[in-house]
């Protein structure tokens, strides 16, 4: 702090607005603008403070408690680095009570009850916030999360309802106060998508798109929309985005391209890992659009198409009659797993399915595994080194006659194959690449921290997809077939 | 130039005004022709080609090609005008006026002036102030300062009410801008604290306004007619005469014979309005001067009740709805302390008194102004998560001045090897984005910064100043590494180039030596005549044939011989009154 304004005046502490003016002016008249502007400014910077009430509280707080509050501020700062809310907010509390008006104190204290949950708290602390100042869109926005995170957690659709439309009203203030922050029209969207009305979702994030003037189309919210075709299984609208973000990229930025694709593949791995590979194939393939020489991701992308296309194979081979139904079986129970299937008696199907094939006609078995092998790659794909072992047994003439293909050995051989997925060290080295590179790298971190945002919304679209519901009750009737 | 004297100019839309400080009071100048102080801003060109400036440019400045109304509208775009066979820039018609008004003011003198104080619109945008000063240049004028035309008018008050303590609001409504500006005043001390405006609204609007009342009417009235542009172009002083009119009288009624055209035959307009009539058609445009004033006091949190008092300057204040307006909104009758159209020139020239010290700022009165638009520079900043580019201001429209700021700043990373710094100008005050803002074009950058050891971003720090003439300055350091950079933005950075001005400086010379020679030895044959009754002899004699030759010469209209004749004659004048001495 320079001079003591009050001293600059020559008034009391205690002076009224009346003698504050006063007394300005009499400085002026001895010090004028033209004559001596280095006294005049400092004249007039104490005189917009202390006729100002708000700024006259906040000078007068500041220089009883500045020291304090100012070390108590670093303090708070690392506290909400390390995501500790409750430590932060005991500070704040202390920061808020020294100096009522730092607004920016009472804005974090905000987010640490809504991070503490405390919502009534978070709720009552930028409600007063919004009152103080209303013309700043951070307190109307966060003001509005509030709801959001509380529509989020609600279990009753009815309940999400009413918080996204309380969450929507202020939001669409801050939208009003800050039209280029596309984060908003994020948020506006998101309130949508608690009411399942995707159409508004959708019609927001456009908005949202071109919301920052100059600025290439927003990534976020076309991202953001990605989710929500993916909700609504409209698959084709995901490659349709991917191709509007990638022109959106500036040219020659290999970085912008990989951050690109390393959202896309984070969003399609965890709809891997959720064995929902329908729904990851068109993200991986996006992904890979922005980095085509990404091993890890064409690894992935290659074999979720072939999932995808062992499936679509299955139609047509439910009509060949070529292929001996327990080789058909096993391709489904091979299918049903991949589709991450809840088997009830799998052990008991499993073990019914190879019995079928030991007692069937072993020429059979040889030429419906070779027409599988032919025909149906995808399929035989699905675990190539069981059907490769079942043709060597049906092919060999030792096991010919054993007559009695329920043994030990074989069946382990088979089970393992199967469980163990061919995948999971793919799995496991993109994991690391992905701890690793993402980690490393400042705009990969946020990347990984605002990922966590979508993360709950994964399992609610995988209960609400019916049609993912219907695939994988036909195969269930399929299997059912070998059940004694 | 006589170091006791001060002038202050009112370069106006509708009309100009120059007025003289001397000893302790403001005295207008008045135009030798029309013996009136109010110079209409009119400038046109006769059937012979000679430059009519002011009341004499009235018969000819409507026909279309061969004169200029309200340019000052124009300043500071590019849009040019046309005069008989050439284009001109817009300061260059201003600099004609400007030169008219300084003859004026010469002639009233008797010595030449150079230094005056010029006023503008409170809210004339940067570009058209640049103009300004361009066209002062261009009159051979030396810019001592721009004032907001609104401070001026309250200064012209001040200086009269040196003891009143009161918070004021000037209303000025003129030919081309509405200005509202609040201020208090106390101990002789004229504190500014905020101008709102249009630049866009005035007298002129109301004019346009009747015009399409009156050619809706006509066309109404004869469906299909037709009416020549010549004819709609000449509706404009009609109309205005019609405005004025209705302003004392409640009916105005009047015949433009052959205005329109039905199948070949003319058709002749009659006007026959009444007051609720125009009242009704400028509705709109009262609306926008009802929303500036509500700005202006939501701005800076006014209540109506708090104003003492309210100024009415311009000429569309006489207009009595406009008074209406006026005092529904403040609650109160406006004053009528001020000349409304003089206030302004009075106001410049008691602040080019206070400029030149001819007002001691002891005693006299001190005015304190803001700022009449931002300036700031860009930043990064973060926007939940993402990165852009956003205008950080230095300092915002209506600060009062002179005004000095310390800011810190950081670099994005610890190898960033430059930065930029580049000024850019706010003039809505609350400018958040580059596209809110306008280059200034002034920009500088730090080069081969050193990558910060400890991987840390290094710190910048800006300080920036902006002073009472309008110049601003800004210094960015990295304490770190020492390395700095000046800016200084100031009236100087974006006006015309030398050489354009070189140009201009003829054309506009060149136009002006078209003002008809009698106008030029105009002063000089009245002091011819005056001489003669006291002269005798050979001397008579001599000076009655050397001024019965000009005349001659000027009655034929010879431009040569004139100027021959006139020579003859003033070489004849030096003579006599150096041999006097
Ligand atoms: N008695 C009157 N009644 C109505 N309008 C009038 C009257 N006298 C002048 N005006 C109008 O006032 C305007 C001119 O006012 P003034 O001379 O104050 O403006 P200006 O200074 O030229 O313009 P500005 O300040 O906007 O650049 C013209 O539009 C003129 O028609
Ligand atoms: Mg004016």
């Amino acid at each position: 702090m320079a001079a003591d304004y009050y001293s600059v005046l020559e008034v009391k502490q205690n002076a009224t607005a009346e003698e504050i003016k006063k007394a300005y002016f009499r400085q002026v008249r001895k010090h004028p603008p033209e004559k001596e502007p280095e006294l005049f400014m400092t004249i007039r910077a104490a005189y917009d403070t202390l006729s100002d009430p708000k700024a006259r509280k906040n000078y007068d707080d500041m220089q009883k408690h500045g020291g304090e509050v100012q070390e108590l501020m670093a303090e708070v700062d690392q506290f909400m680095k390390d995501g500790k809310w409750d430590q932060a907010s005991k500070k704040l509390k202390k920061v808020v009570v020294l100096a009522p008006s730092t607004e920016a104190a009472w804005n974090l204290l905000g987010i640490c009850f809504l991070r503490l949950q405390q919502y009534d708290r978070a709720e009552q602390t930028f409600t007063d916030l919004v009152k103080r100042s209303p013309d700043v869109a951070l307190y109307r926005s966060n003001l509005g999360h509030v709801f959001l995170e509380q529509g989020d957690r609600a279990k009753e659709d009815r309940d999400r309802s009413d918080w996204g439309r309380r969450a929507r009203e202020h939001f669409r203030k801050a939208v009003e106060l800050e039209p280029f922050n596309p984060d908003t029209y994020i948020s506006i969207a998101r309130t949508y998508q608690l009411q399942r009305d995707y159409e508004n979702a959708l019609a927001w994030c456009e908005r949202g798109v071109t919301a920052t003037p100059n600025a290439p189309p927003d990534f976020e919210v076309l991202f953001y929309m990605c989710e929500i075709y993916l909700i609504q299984g409209q698959t084709d609208m995901i490659d349709k985005t991917a191709k509007r973000i990638m022109a959106s990229l500036p040219a020659g930025n290999d970085d912008a391209r990989k951050y690109a694709a390393m959202r896309f593949a984070q969003f399609a791995l965890e709809l891997y890992k959720a064995k929902i590979y329908v729904l990851a194939e068109p993200l991986f393939k996006a992904a890979l659009k922005f980095d085509p020489h990404n091993e890890d991701i064409r690894v992935l992308a290659e074999y979720t198409t072939s999932t995808i296309a062992a499936d679509k194979e299955f139609t047509a081979m439910k009509e060949d009659y070529q292929i001996v139904e327990p080789i058909r079986g096993l391709v489904i129970y091979y299918l049903a797993d991949v589709y991450g299937e809840k088997i009830d008696n799998k052990q008991q199907i499993f073990d019914n399915i190879i019995t079928e094939i030991t007692q069937a006609y072993q020429p059979d078995i040889a030429s419906s595994v070779r027409r599988l092998r032919k025909v149906y790659p995808n399929s035989y794909k699905l675990n190539p080194e069981a059907f490769d072992k079942i043709l060597e047994m049906a092919e060999n003439p030792a096991y010919q006659g054993y007559g009695g293909y329920g043994g030990e050995e074989p069946y382990c051989f088979i089970v393992t194959a199967t469980f163990g997925t061919p995948q999971s060290r793919e799995v496991q080295r993109f994991r690391d690449f992905r701890d690793q590179y993402l980690l490393n790298n400042p705009l990969g971190r946020w990347f990984v921290a605002t990922y966590y945002r979508f993360a709950p919304y994964l399992a609610d679209f995988i209960r609400t997809r019916p049609w993912l519901k219907r695939l994988c009750a036909t195969l269930l009737g399929f299997l059912a077939k070998f059940l004694p | 130039m006589n170091k006791n004297i001060a002038v202050g100019i009112d370069l106006g839309t509708s009309t100009s005004e120059i007025c003289i400080f001397r000893g302790k009071e403001p005295q207008m100048v008045s135009d030798p022709g029309s013996k009136s102080p109010i110079v209409p801003s009119l400038v046109a060109c006769n059937k012979r080609g000679e430059l009519l400036v002011g009341e004499d440019a009235r018969p000819w400045v409507d026909i279309p090609g061969q004169g200029v109304r309200e340019v000052k509208r124009k300043m500071g775009t590019a849009e040019k005008v046309r005069l008989l066979d050439k284009e001109y820039r817009p300061e260059e018609i201003s600099a004609v006026i400007l030169k008219k008004l300084k003859d004026n003011a010469e002639q009233m003198l008797g010595q030449t002036i150079k230094e005056v104080v010029l006023s503008v619109p409170a809210n004339f945008p940067d570009a058209a102030r640049q103009a300004t000063l361009d066209a002062g240049d261009l009159a051979g004028l030396k810019i001592l300062r721009l004032i907001n035309e609104p401070t001026a008018a309250a200064l012209a008050f001040g200086i009269k009410n040196i003891g009143s303590e009161e918070q004021i609001v000037v209303f000025d409504f003129g030919g081309g801008t509405l200005d509202i500006t609040v201020l208090e005043m106390m101990e002789g001390i004229l504190d500014v604290k905020a101008s709102f405006g249009d630049t866009q609204l005035g007298g002129k609007d109301f004019d346009e306004a009747l015009i399409d009342l009156i050619i809706s009417n006509f066309s109404k009235q004869y469906p299909g007619v037709s009416i020549p542009d010549r004819a709609r172009a000449a509706l404009k002083g009609e109309a205005e005469k019609c405005k004025v009119a209705l302003t004392t009288k409640p009916r105005y009624e009047s015949t433009v014979p052959s205005f329109g055209f039905m199948r070949g035959d003319p058709l002749d307009l009659e006007i026959d309005l009444s007051r609720g009539q125009f009242e009704e058609a400028v509705g709109p445009l009262l609306d926008r001067a009802r929303e500036c004033i509500r700005q202006a006091l939501k701005a800076k949190k006014i209540r109506p009740s708090a104003i003492d008092r309210v100024l009415l300057v311009g000429g569309t204040t006489y207009i009595p709805c406009v008074r209406r307006l006026v005092q529904e909104m403040f609650g109160k009758n406006p004053s009528i302390d001020v000349n409304p159209d003089l206030a302004v020139a009075m106001g410049a020239s008691v602040q080019a008194a206070i400029a030149t010290d001819i007002i001691s700022p002891e005693q006299g009165v001190i005015l304190t102004d803001v700022s009449p638009f931002g300036l700031g520079i860009p930043i990064v900043t973060s926007f939940g998560g993402r990165d852009i580019l956003v205008y950080e201001s230095l300092i915002n429209p209506n600060t009062t001045i002179p005004y000095s700021v310390k800011k810190v700043y950081s670099l994005l990373h610890a190898n960033q090897d430059t930065v930029d710094i580049r000024l850019y100008q706010d003039h809505t005050g609350n400018a958040k984005l580059m596209e809110d803002v306008k280059d200034t074009g002034v920009n500088a950058s730090i080069k081969k910064i050193p990558p910060a050891p400890d991987g840390k971003p290094h710190p910048l720090e800006i300080e920036f100043s902006y002073d009472v003439n309008g110049i601003a300055r800004l210094e960015a350091v990295i304490p770190a590494t020492k390395q700095r950079v000046n800016l200084v933005y100031s009236n100087t950075g974006n006006r015309m180039s030398e050489e354009d001005k070189i140009k201009a400086k003829e054309k506009v010379d060149d136009l002006w030596t078209k003002s008809p020679l009698a106008k030029r030895y105009e002063g000089m044959i009245e002091k011819a005549k005056n001489l003669v009754p006291t002269l005798g002899g050979d001397k008579k004699t001599a000076l009655q044939t050397a001024l019965r030759d000009l005349l001659n010469a000027l009655a034929s209209g010879d431009n040569a011989k004139s100027e021959k004749a006139g020579d003859f004659l003033a070489d004849f004048l030096f003579d006599l009154e150096t041999e006097g001495r």
